[in-house]
This record gives structure tokens, C-alpha cells and sequence, in this order.
């Protein structure tokens, strides 16, 4: 179920997906698709720098805002090819569905804070 | 020609940061004039405290019209480092003798970054940071760590800075204390400003320390985002690798070093960041 393909690369206008603003671009260029039901696939090509940042204010931001279809109607290509960024789009989506996990800290730097 | 003298040894540490602070705070008071930097009793300066005296100088330059000057025949034996990294070519008037040229290969030379200048800064932290000669050691997946970490970090000074002025950049290889020093530099509204507005219902954040404590560990001001600003995997690569993270901001000057976290009080009215990251590796043989 490819539907229309989103170049990501194409939407921001450059490779280095690195900051909340170009989430938010490629947020809105996709939302009159979903909410037309229409099947994207965010392709993930060209791109050279990915963020969580980036992630969570388009992906996860898909997730959250459309909880019933985001999953039926968003799928990516050319990202099992970085194991990092396929990381972090599934953390921007796996935060959108358990908003409390945004609440987690790493245990090492925990114990850290608690050793102190 | 007002004059002021840098003097001593300034290093990466509080008391380094309060001097250039004193500089900053003295300088201030002139306006619309020529200023010396006099840097004849100064002994030593970590070259990557070259992004937080650029910063004083461009605002002083920017807001008070100061002229610096500095003497080039004073940039000699080590103190030749801030003419190799662009320092003293950014600050002075006088530009005709100073050609920041490295030829030692061991500075990341003192670099300014709009907001906007997404590209600019992924190619500096990713090549000119990352393919040091310096950071030989650091292995792939710690890098594209450090390299994501310093990107949100630049993404969070422009969400929340609340400032137009740009971050300020630079680093040094000691190839001697196999330490690579990296120093970050905004001139935003520090940590304590959003923190306080945003813990004000619950935790109350009324101190810097805090305030800086509460983002590192990965909290974030930011609804609904994991992993803050970009600060805690910055931490846990010191903490794993025996590497340093410090953090000035307000009043205060956090440091993390040898699994312990020490803050200092800095005398400052100054708004803004500054993040500096100490590599340190096992001496080759």
C-alpha cells in the first residue's frame, strides 16, 4: 500500500532533517492526505540527518492526531536502511500511542541524580 | 584606546568563565570606541573559550560599537592558537595580520551559526567536529549520538531562546592531555527562564543548578517529547566513556567530571548558554 509518496527530502529542502520546523512542513503536507484517507509513504531517500525532534513534530504528531488510521494509512521506504532513524520513528510513534513514556529517564543518569 | 588584560591561565573551568565574564562586564561600560585587548600576561587560554569570548565581542561589538585591537606579536608560542582558529581575525579591527590558518591540525576553528543555518552547522558538527583527527577514537554509533545530540540542542535554542543572535562554536584537540575540548555558545534566555515558567505548578524550579539538573537528566519543556534537549545522551556518552560535560547558564556553573556533579556560583547578569564537552582518551603509544 505505497499511496502517494511524500520525498521528505523535497518537502524541507534539504537532506538534514534536524529541526521541529521542518517536522511541522512535513506534518502539514501530509495532513490533507490523511484526512482524506488517502494511503502516503513517507520516503526517507536523500535524506542524510534525522532527529527525534524532527520525528515527533511529523510522525508522531500523524499518530497522535489521527490515533484510528495513522497506522493503515502511513508507511515509509528507504528507512530500514539506517537502524538509528528507524529508532527514532518508531520512538515518535510508540510516544504518541503511550504519551507517559515521555516521562522515562535513563537509568544510569537517574542514578546519578539520586546518588546526589 | 581603552585597555583590559586577560591574564593567567583560563581554562574550561568556573573560574575561566567568570573571567571572560569580568571582561564582558567591564568592557560594557564604554561605547562608541577603541578597545585593546591586552593579552601579554596571559599565560594560557583553552582555545575553545574562543566561542564565549567571540560572543562578548560581538555583542559588544553589535551593541556598544566597540573597536577591538589586539597586538599580534603578543599571539605568540601557544597563545598563536587563537590566530590559527580565527579568534582574532573575527575580533579585530586590525585584520590585515591575522590569517586563521591551521597548520598544526589541531584546532576546530571558532565558527558563528544563524538559526536558520541548518546545513552550515550539520557540516561543521558532522566534518569539521566529528572528522577531527582528534576524535580518531570515538566509534560510529557514539558519534552519531554526539552529532544528534548537538543538533537538537541547536533546534532547542531556536524554539526556545527567545534570541535572533547567533551560536557561537569551537574546539580544541590537546593532543598532550588527550582531551578534545568542545565549547557551544547562545545567547538565549538560559535554562532557568523556561524552566522556571514551566515548573512553576509542580517542581517550582527557582535555581539555576536545578534548573540545568532537571534538563540533563531529560526532562523537556516540550509537551509530548521524549529525551529532552538532547543534553542526558550527551551525559550518558561521558558517563560511559569518562568524558566531562559543563553547563554555565545564570548563575551558575554545573559540572559533571570523574561520576560526580559539581556546581559553582558565577557572578552574572548575562542571559544565555554556554555547553562544553570534554573528550578524553587513553594516551596512544
Amino acid at each position: 500500500m505505497p499511496g502517494v509518496v511524500i520525498n521528505i527530502t523535497n518537502v524541507i529542502g534539504t537532506p538534514n532533517a534536524i529541526i521541529k520546523k521542518f517536522g511541522e512542513e512535513l506534518y502539514l503536507t501530509a495532513i490533507p492526505y490523511i484526512r482524506n484517507n488517502t494511503p502516503i509513504t513517507l520516503d526517507f531517500s536523500d535524506i542524510k540527518n534525522l532527529t527525534s525532534g524532527f520525528c515527533n513534530a511529523s510522525i508522531g504528531k500523524l499518530f497522535l492526531d489521527f490515533p484510528q488510521t495513522a497506522d493503515q494509512l502511513i508507511s515509509f521506504s528507504h528507512l530500514d536502511e539506517n537502524s538509528l532513524w528507524k529508532e527514532k520513528v518508531e520512538d515518535a510513534i510508540y510516544l504518541a500511542k503511550n504519551p507517559e513514556a515521555s516521562k522515562m529517564y535513563d537509568s544510569a543518569i537517574a542514578s546519578l541524580f539520586a546518588e546526589g | 584606546m581603552v585597555s583590559y588584560s586577560l591574564s593567567g591561565n583560563i581554562r574550561t573551568d568556573a573560574k575561566g568563565t567568570q573571567a571572560l565574564l569580568d571582561f564582558y562586564l567591564y568592557a560594557k561600560n564604554y561605547k562608541n570606541c577603541w578597545f585593546n585587548l591586552n593579552i601579554e600576561n596571559l599565560f594560557w587560554f583553552d582555545a575553545n573559550l574562543s566561542a564565549l569570548l567571540l560572543r562578548y565581542c560581538h555583542l559588544l561589538k553589535s551593541e556598544n560599537k566597540l573597536n577591538f585591537y589586539i597586538d599580534y606579536k603578543s599571539l605568540k608560542g601557544h597563545l598563536n592558537v587563537l590566530n590559527r582558529n580565527g579568534l582574532a581575525y573575527h575580533i579585530v579591527q586590525n585584520k590585515d595580520y591575522f590569517k586563521p590558518y591551521d597548520n598544526k591540525d589541531t584546532t576546530i576553528p571558532v565558527k558563528a551559526f544563524r538559526l536558520e543555518s541548518v546545513d552550515t552547522f550539520t557540516e561543521y558538527i558532522e566534518s569539521t567536529l566529528l572528522k577531527h583527527q582528534g576524535l580518531d577514537g570515538v566509534i560510529y554509533d557514539d558519534k552519531d549520538r554526539i552529532k544528534t545530540s548537538y543538533f537538537e540542542i541547536f533546534d532547542n535554542v531556536g524554539q526556545h531562546g527567545r534570541t535572533t543572535y547567533p551560536i557561537i562554536a569551537c574546539g580544541q584537540y590537546f593532543p598532550n592531555e588527550c582531551e578534545v575540548k568542545f565549547t557551544f555558545v547562545d545567547s538565549g534566555c538560559g535554562f532557568l527562564t523556561n524552566i522556571s515558567e514551566f515548573t512553576k505548578e509542580k517542581e517550582n524550579i527557582n535555581k539555576a543548578s536545578t534548573a540545568i539538573s532537571w534538563a540533563v537528566k531529560g526532562n523537556s519543556t516540550k509537551k509530548n517529547e521524549k529525551g529532552g534537549t538532547g543534553l542526558s545522551k550527551i551525559l550518558s556518552y561521558c558517563m560511559k566513556n569518562g568524558g566531562a560535560l559543563h553547563i554555565a547558564s545564570d548563575d551558575c556553573y554545573w559540572a559533571f567530571a570523574n561520576k560526580s556533579i559539581n556546581t559553582f556560583n558565577i557572578k552574572s547578569n548575562l542571559s544565555g548558554a554556554t555547553i562544553h564537552l570534554i573528550f578524553r582518551f587513553l594516551k596512544k603509544d
